[in-house]
């Protein structure tokens, strides 16, 4: 790490000062908010993913935010919050890199505001309903892990607070928090898989395949309820025979029974977004693909398609799991 | 030498250098080999023989840094994906002469205003400073700060005509807090600026290379002019048609558009010419998303 950006107003917090003592050598560069770096126009998302800084800031406003409609994993109230806005990998179909100006990493320390957002919104509901908390939208949940110490600190919590389900979702085999400590029934562990081909075209930068199913396997074996995110859906050659061998491989290491939920669904982007990711990659294959304009201005598959695709998935994922634990992403 | 315009500029990567004195330019002319372009006079201007470094010398100030970046900018024909550098000198209260700093910061005096260049060259990684420009020269600024009298003209300006990565400032500390900018020769700035062409060299490498695929990313599909003068077409459709060659580009690379030109009297408007190519993309790009 070679350079790192650090609001004023927390360059005496005890995580920044962990962080630069980690870091000795990296440049420090004072700014006021980190949005003066992060969402100035003008900044090329593709050039600064070869060597992007850090930004350590604080969290203001909304900390924690609903979910859009159709995604959940069982819960009726869903939310998500962010500690970290983006990721160390450089998946071409991430929709990051179409929502983000910059592709610098930046770092909410203060996670205790958090917390209480999170607390707050429990409130707001019956003490008998399980409320679901996603950490992975906006970046991978695990892959900093050494650096930022966010499950270390989340897992207590909501160890205390068996009526919040969270999900970590990752594509990371940063999984050693994980096998250290008991699992917690309420703590779902989700993992990011894609059919092999995708995985090696298209995931630039995260660990392979073969990589991220050892840390499913290890995780698994600790205990804990484990999430298989299967989203987004490309459109491929062999796609039945793809994703059959990938099924086939999950089972293979995890039992069924600790499947805790799968989630699916096509690739979808509103159409200002899908049009900032194919300016930066005008050359890549999956932008060239012929989407189709949808009511409410998203770009996808044709109907046809999309639905060929879920459906053949949602067969696949069938044989091997109710159908109570399958969540289609869109929606029937 | 005289230059047309429009071989002013390599579209395979270009890089201009913008420098408030001839003093600081001087080397980098050397190094180059860079020779006067005569047709602009407004600010000197030079250029190599295959239009990869340019350089404008602007006089001193920030106005004037502006203003000599745009004025080169227009010279380029505002040719798309250029590198910027702002290579001078900037004081610093308890630096050593003739160091070299990269910008990670600047700040401008007068308004407060800040920019942060983005820190993504190899070159110069882990040596950068923040700097203050300032309207006149005075005290230095506390802790680790330069201060110059260009940057904060030349970034914002630079910034507009390409993304903030490829716009970048060095500067050369040249008076600190025991040597004052009065005592400043001419000949010691170049001196020292020589002395660091090793590393500004490898900024501008890694510039040019970052400006050619940023040129490679903003250039238009292969076909595109040709077809402009075959047929007509409408603004909207224009743009239909730089997408659709773009795809066709990716889904088709081996094959080329002779069924369009072979039937040219056939296709007698834009809009058949855009419905010829959306059949053919589309018998193949709903295919082969992904290959196996």
């Amino acid at each position: 790490m070679d350079t790192l950006y650090i609001e004023e107003e927390v360059l005496d917090h005890p995580r920044v000062r962990g962080m630069r003592e980690r870091c000795p050598k990296a440049e420090t560069i004072i700014c006021e908010r980190y949005s003066e770096v992060f969402n100035v126009k003008g900044q090329n998302f593709r050039w600064q993913k070869r060597k992007p800084s850090w930004i350590l800031a604080k969290k203001h406003g909304r900390m924690v935010l609903p979910t859009p409609p159709e995604y959940g994993i069982g819960c009726k109230h869903n939310f998500y919050f962010s500690h970290i806005l983006n990721c160390p990998y450089d998946c071409r179909y991430c929709f990051l890199q179409g929502m983000f100006r910059s592709a610098h990493q930046v770092w909410f320390v203060n996670y205790e505001d958090i917390q209480q957002a999170i607390d707050d919104t429990l409130s707001e509901y019956p003490e008998d309903e399980i409320v679901g908390f996603f950490s992975g939208y906006d970046g991978d949940s695990l892959a900093l892990e050494n650096l930022t110490g966010f499950a270390d600190n989340f897992l207590p919590f909501f160890e205390k607070r068996p009526r919040a389900i969270l999900e970590l979702r990752t594509k990371s085999v940063n999984v050693k928090t994980l096998t250290s400590r008991q699992a917690l029934e309420n703590v779902v562990v989700a993992f990011s898989l894609s059919p092999r081909q995708i995985a090696e075209k298209l995931e630039h930068g995260a660990p392979n395949f073969d990589q991220r199913l050892k840390a499913l396997r290890k995780v698994a074996e600790q205990g804990w309820p484990i999430g298989l995110r299967l989203d987004p859906l490309i459109a491929q050659a062999h796609f039945s025979e793809e994703y059959q061998r990938l099924i086939d491989e999950i089972f293979a290491v995890v039992n069924p029974d600790q499947v805790h939920s799968v989630t699916y669904g096509p690739m979808r982007f509103p159409e200002a977004m899908f049009e900032r990711m194919s300016r930066l990659y005008p050359d890549e294959r999956l932008f060239a693909a012929g989407f189709e304009k949808r009511d409410g201005g998203l770009l996808t598959y044709a109907p046809q398609r999309e639905e060929e695709m879920r459906a053949e998935l949602r067969r696949l994922l069938a044989e091997r799991l109710p159908v109570e634990k399958l969540f289609d992403c869109v929606g029937s | 030498m005289k230059q047309s315009e429009e071989k002013l500029i390599n579209h395979e990567g270009a890089l201009c250098l913008v420098t408030a004195l001839m003093a600081e330019a001087k080397p980098l002319i050397d190094h180059y080999r860079l020779v006067k372009v005569k047709d602009h006079s407004a600010f000197p201007t030079f250029s190599d023989k295959d239009g990869r470094v340019l350089l404008i010398v602007s006089g001193i100030g920030k106005v004037l840094s502006a203003a000599a970046s745009s004025s080169l900018y227009h010279i380029s024909n505002e040719s798309v994906g250029m590198a910027w550098l702002n290579v001078g000198i900037a004081g610093h209260r308890d630096c050593d002469l003739g160091e070299l700093r990269w910008v990670n910061k600047i700040e401008d005096a007068a308004s407060g205003k800040s920019w942060y260049p983005p820190r993504i060259l190899k070159t110069g990684a882990r040596r950068g400073s923040a700097l203050m420009t300032v309207d006149q020269p005075g005290d230095y600024p506390e802790g680790d700060t330069l201060v110059d009298m260009e940057a904060s003209g030349f970034y914002p300006i630079a910034s507009r005509f390409s993304t903030r990565e490829l716009v970048q400032c060095v500067k050369v500390v040249s008076d600190n807090a025991d040597k004052s900018w009065r005592d400043l020769k001419k000949g010691q700035v170049s001196e020292w600026i020589k002395q660091q062409m090793n590393e500004i060299a490898g900024g501008v490498e890694e510039l040019l290379a970052l400006s050619a695929d940023e040129m490679k990313r903003c250039s238009l599909p292969i076909g595109y002019d040709d077809m402009l003068l075959a047929w007509h077409f409408t603004e909207t459709e224009k743009h239909i048609l730089r997408k659709l060659l773009s795809r066709r580009q990716v889904l088709m690379p081996d094959t080329d558009l002779p069924e369009l030109y072979c039937r040219r009297e056939a296709v007698q408007s834009g809009a058949a010419v855009l419905r010829l190519l959306r059949d053919s993309i589309e018998k193949v790009g709903d295919e082969i998303i992904v290959r196996g």
